[in-house]
Formats: structure tokens, sequence, C-alpha cells
């Protein structure tokens, strides 16, 4: 089986048992009452909380509490765009993108001028996240997490604020 | 005025500054961003030179300091100079009675970064010490200069920890607030009044720019 697979339980913070999988290209959909743990399951997948079991990407084990294994955020392939956006407020719009690209400067910036054109923001790269709308700073926060490439992209109430 | 007693001042006030950024930096992001058994008793030993009576703290450094201890016996030997009546002395006292207010701006400061900024740093690739330098030291910027200000005018202030640990030489451990005491106990009422001036009007125009940096923030 291809792509990504989860199956992960703890008691706290908050009670979690879940086994699912999600082959390339699918589109998932967590849907539950709020409380329920929607944000604590992405928040294992991208390696920001680690519960017991064991989550897969591929041939990739991102964690695997058995063995003691548990990669972190930054080697997962994972793009997060948080409820709260979580843009970074002393850096433009543009910076906000670039930051954490580990392309050439010039071809970080002609990246994300294009992520940039995709959620329809040219024009906003030198505004502070504090200038922009609710719907704006979603789609800032949609190409941030766009800019690495991930193989999963993890939304949490990620359109709640387009128009 | 006492120019030389104005020198030592800076000196000592610049020293314990720039020596006691670094470590309140660290100490700061450490208290704001972990939980460990212990961390109340950490953040107590820190805060402590606030309540403690400077005599307190000159006291227990001349006991542990002096050559005939252990430590200052063996400070001697690495540094080739006593660490009592001597500047070294002074700046090291002063990096503890300053702790705090190196420290509590910092802290302040890390533990108004929202959680999930740190987390986007690292969903972005960012490794911990980037994300460090590029997200949480930028956003402290306020915080970073109240500990510095703070620290320099309150090094400046100190009385009876410089007397204690520093005596009272000339161009060496006297420094302005002590130059007062001793113009004062001279009846030279004159040169007390300017030096006492100097250091009001220094004092109020730091507290009112950090009061300003703190509205900024």
């Amino acid at each position: 089986m291809t792509g990504l697979q989860v199956e992960i339980r703890q008691r706290q913070p908050v009670f979690l048992d879940v086994r699912l999988q999600c082959r390339q290209g699918e589109l998932l959909a967590l849907v539950g009452p709020s409380g329920s743990g929607k944000t604590s399951l992405l928040r294992c997948i991208a390696g920001l909380h680690h519960p017991s079991g064991r989550i897969l990407y591929d041939d990739e084990v991102w964690l695997d509490s058995e063995r003691g294994l548990a990669w972190p955020p930054q080697r997962r392939r994972v793009g997060f765009v948080f409820q709260d956006y979580a843009l970074f407020p002393h850096l433009s719009v543009l910076e906000n993108l670039t930051l954490g690209c580990r392309l050439p400067k010039s071809q970080a910036v002609e990246k994300a001028h294009q992520w940039l054109e995709r959620v329809h923001l040219t024009g906003l790269e030198n505004r502070l996240p504090a200038t922009l709308s609710g719907g704006q700073k979603q789609r800032v926060a949609l190409a941030r997490a766009l800019m690495r490439d991930p193989a999963v992209i993890l939304l949490d109430e990620p359109f709640s604020a387009v128009d | 005025m006492d120019w030389n007693a104005f020198a030592v001042s800076i000196k000592l006030a610049v020293s314990t500054a720039v020596l006691l950024l670094p470590l309140a930096i660290l100490l700061a992001r450490i208290l704001a961003c972990s939980q460990f058994p212990g961390r109340f008793f950490v953040e107590a030993v820190i805060a402590l030179p606030l309540v403690l009576p400077p005599s307190v703290l000159g006291f227990y450094f001349l006991l542990l300091f002096n050559p005939n201890a252990p430590l200052g016996h063996w400070l001697r030997e690495i540094t080739g100079t006593s660490w009592v009546f001597s500047f070294p002395g002074l700046v090291a006292v002063s990096l503890i009675y300053s702790l705090p207010f190196a420290v509590q701006p910092l802290l302040r400061a890390f533990e108004a970064i929202p959680r999930q900024l740190r987390e986007a740093a690292w969903c972005s690739g960012l490794s911990v010490w980037q994300t460090f330098w590029k997200i949480e030291l930028p956003l402290s910027r306020a915080g970073l200069i109240s500990s510095m200000v703070l620290t320099f005018a309150h090094t400046l202030g100190e009385f009876g920890v410089v007397l204690m640990v520093g005596g009272n030489i000339p161009g060496q451990t006297r420094t302005l607030s002590v130059a007062i005491y001793d113009r004062v106990q001279a009846f030279d009422e004159s040169s007390a009044g300017l030096m006492s001036l100097l250091l009001l009007g220094f004092s109020l125009l730091v507290v009112t720019f950090v009061y300003a940096i703190e509205r900024r923030r």
C-alpha cells in the first residue's frame, strides 16, 4: 500500500484511537464535533505530538512507538495549514513563504511568486500578515505549506475564512 | 564630579549587560519553553537578588571568592588576580545581582510567542536552532532591549554589593554611587549633588525608554 497509513492511540491529553489510510491523490476529510481530536490527529501526523502506534508514508516510517522511532516535523514531508494560520508576524508575505525553503534564494523567490499567483495574492508580497484579511492570511498559509512540495498536506479548518 | 568613578561605572554596566545577555537568553528560553521538575526553584533562585539584601549577597561572595577559600584560590590561580576588591569580582557579583533584571523581560517576551509559530516554523522545514534565530529572537526584540537597558541601569545604580565586594579603590572599584556616598561623608555636597543629578536623569531616561518600548510591543 502506498500513501499515508496511520494507526495510533492515546488516552491523554485527548483520547485518540485512529486507523486510517490515505492513498496518493486522495482527499480525506475528518468530520467530528469540537474536542473530538481532529486537530490532535493532524498534529500527530505532522510530528508535533507523539502518540503510541505507527505512521507510515510509502516506505518511510515516520512514527513507530514500539521501536522508539519518531521523525521530527522537519523530516516528515508534510505541509500544515494551522487553524489560526500561524503566519510569522514580523515577516512579509514573501518571506513567510521563502523562510524554510532550501532552494537557492532566487529560485525560492520565483517559486513563492508562482504559489502566490496560484492563490491569487500577487501584489501582496511585501505586506505584513497583520495588514491582510482573514481569507488572505489563509491563502498565504496554504501557499507556505505548499512551498515544501509536501507529500501530505494537512489542513486544519482551512477554508473557513475563504469567500 | 569624579570622572574616574563615572568611567568605572560605565565599564561595569557595559560589561555586565554584555556578558549577562547570552546567559539570560538561555535561561529565559529554557524556562519559557520547557517544563521540568524544580522549575519553580530555578525561577526562585533567579529572582532571589530582587529580595535579598545586597549585604547578604556581598557577604557570601566574599566568603566564596576570597583567595583563602578554595574557589577564590582556584580562580586566582587561573586568572592571576584576586576576585575580591577587584574589577573582575565586581563584574561577577553584578552578573548575579542583575540576573532577574536581565531574565524577566526576556522570559515574558519568549512566553508571549504563540507555540504555533514555533510549530509552523518546524513544519516549514526550519530546525529548532533556525527557528530560534529567525522567529523567536526577532519577535523578542523588545524584551531583548528591555533586558539590556534594565541590566545596564541597575548595575549603574548598585551600591551595597559594590561597596562590600569591590571596596572603594579609586579608578578600579569606586563607582559613581560609591563616589556619591564618599562625597556625602566628606560634606562635599556640590559634587555629590552633581553626580546624583546625573544618575537621577539617566535613570529616568532609561525607565521612560523601557516603558515606551513595552507600550510599542
